[in-house]
């Protein structure tokens, strides 16, 4: 046995010893698994709420999500111009799809508004049926907007053109867009007013009604004014006339034709004044928006594509909010590792300072 | 309790990775026992602080079998690793110094035993050391670690381990004349 054999065995030979009964009273609590210092655990119980939970915070999370993709797509604004000119107007506003017989009773039933067939000839004021009748003379303003799939969009759009040629209406104005599955269209059209409620009704058949607003507008008292300036006019044109004929001298006969030229020119312009109120009277104003919503439906059945696309947005979701956590959440978890390892170092170091003491 | 360094090793060696069993703990248990007291004493000096320690040590081993990793040492290591923490801790609890150590083995009452005498002069030369000194040798022979397992239980490197290892092992040789 040579010298550091020697020593370990000398070491190892001055070694404290245990106590008998300390040695036993651990003995044993090692072969009890140290059980006294800590209760057994009960034996767990099959909870089945905890899955239940999970699964309903799960379904919840994904109604919630799917939700705010659909109605993401939405947006409306007001298209039509309440705006007035005088008169006296009437506003009826639907925000449901109109059925048949509100489209009917839209319908003046008393017969005192008048509403003309297109091209009014001019220069029968003194026979317009507007003044004789006593009828009201109204301009009618409509806005329906329609709501369409994506896969309809352009297809809706299309009819709404057929169906103003049909009826004989005038565009004024349209403008199309479509980006992104989304669409958006404006017609204003200038439908014949005693095709007006045809042409409502054939409108509201090509896509959901979201929304309907009618105005109309009575402008019979300036109406009528404009005739009697008319009828005025040629009343004096024709006296001056008479007067020409009974002109004895050249000075008077000039000054008479200078007075009809006179005349005639108010007859004008009466004459066009009453034409374009009847033109208001003639065509009613109506203003189609037509939207689509984003989604593709076929039937409106829910089908296993839109599933997928359903399942593709939230998953999108998910994942947007696993990024921002994780970005909020990576400086912070640095800042409590730097500070775990700055307070395993301390420690150790204090353990070490202990053995120096001893 | 008789030391069974053997058992250890062999149990270091075949054991898995994971030994949760009661039965598993109880070898391990059995085999470092005597070792770990005796190295818990070597550092409290004081023998009821080290039976508290040596019993608490093998508590938490015992709650805290699943964190063993045989990756990072072997089990008697590892177990070596938890009763310094502990001693430590109860140093700093106590923050003084106790008067030893173990109880006088027989041999020193037989004064013309030359082995006895050895034997003293060793544990008065082990008395004489600093405290990081005893730990050191405790380590290296009432643990039977090796220099590597020191390195990584003191928190150095392992030739840092060897060395300042020498130098107490050369103290103690020179302590004891």
């Amino acid at each position: 046995m040579n010298d550091s054999d020697q020593l370990r065995e000398d070491v190892r030979a001055t070694a404290p010893q245990p106590r008998p009964h300390f040695a036993a009273r651990l003995e044993r609590n090692v072969e009890a698994g140290f059980k006294p210092a800590k209760p057994p655990k009960e034996p767990r119980k099959l909870n089945l709420w905890r899955p239940a939970l999970a699964l309903a915070c799960t379904a919840l999370l994904a109604v919630v999500v799917g939700l705010v993709a659909v109605q993401g797509n939405g947006d409306d604004d007001s298209l039509m111009d309440a705006s007035s000119d005088g008169g006296s107007a009437a506003v009826q506003e639907q925000t449901a799809p109109p059925d048949e017989a509100t489209l009917k009773s839209r319908t003046p039933a008393d017969g005192q508004t008048f509403r003309s067939g297109a091209g009014a000839p001019t220069a029968q004021s003194a026979a317009d049926p507007r003044v004789r009748d006593g009828r009201r003379v109204v301009e009618q303003r409509t806005a329906l907007e329609l709501e369409t799939a994506a896969d309809t969009f352009t297809e809706t759009t299309d009819e709404v053109l057929q169906v103003a040629d049909d009826s004989g209406s005038i565009v004024q104005s349209s403008r199309v867009s479509e980006r992104d599955g989304k669409g958006f269209a404006r017609f204003d059209l200038r439908v014949p007013a005693a095709r007006l409620d045809a042409t409502l009704a054939d409108l509201s058949r090509l896509a959901h009604v979201t929304s309907r607003t009618a105005q109309t507008e009575d402008f019979t008292r300036t109406y009528v004014s404009a005739a009697a300036r008319l009828e005025d006019a040629r009343g004096e044109r024709r006296a001056l006339l008479k007067a020409l004929e009974r002109a004895d001298t050249d000075e008077e006969a000039e000054s008479l034709r200078q007075q009809i030229r006179l005349a005639r020119s108010r007859i004008a312009y009466a004459e066009n004044e009453l034409n374009r109120l009847r033109r208001r009277a003639d065509r009613a104003r109506v203003s189609v928006t037509v939207r689509s919503t984003g989604r593709r439906t076929e039937g409106g059945a829910w089908t296993p594509g839109d599933a997928i696309g359903d399942a593709g947005r939230i998953l999108e979701v998910a994942a947007g909010v696993i990024v921002v956590t994780a970005a909020a959440l990576l400086p912070l978890a640095l800042l409590a590792a730097l500070a775990a390892l700055a307070a395993r170092s301390l420690r150790r170091r204090r353990r070490d300072a202990a053995l120096d003491t001893a | 309790m008789p030391r069974n360094r053997d058992v250890a090793i062999t149990l270091t060696a075949t054991a898995p990775a994971r030994k949760t069993t009661a039965a598993a703990f109880a070898d391990l248990y059995r085999a470092t026992f005597a070792d770990v007291y005796a190295y818990v004493a070597t550092i409290v000096s004081d023998r009821s602080a080290a039976e508290d320690v040596t019993a608490q040590a093998f508590e938490r081993a015992y709650r805290k079998q699943r964190s063993f990793d045989a990756r990072r040492g072997s089990q008697r290591a590892w177990i070596f690793g938890i009763a310094r923490n502990a001693a430590l801790d109860e140093l700093r609890r106590r923050r003084r110094t106790a008067t030893l150590v173990a109880e006088p083995p027989d041999e020193v009452l037989v004064a013309h035993d030359e082995a006895a005498v050895r034997r003293t002069t060793v544990r008065a030369a082990l008395e004489g050391l600093d405290a990081r000194d005893r730990e050191l040798i405790a380590l290296k022979f009432h643990g039977d670690l090796s220099n590597a397992e020191i390195a990584r239980l003191l928190g150095m490197s392992e030739s840092n381990a060897g060395t300042r290892l020498h130098r107490a092992v050369t103290k103690l040789r020179e302590a004891c004349g």
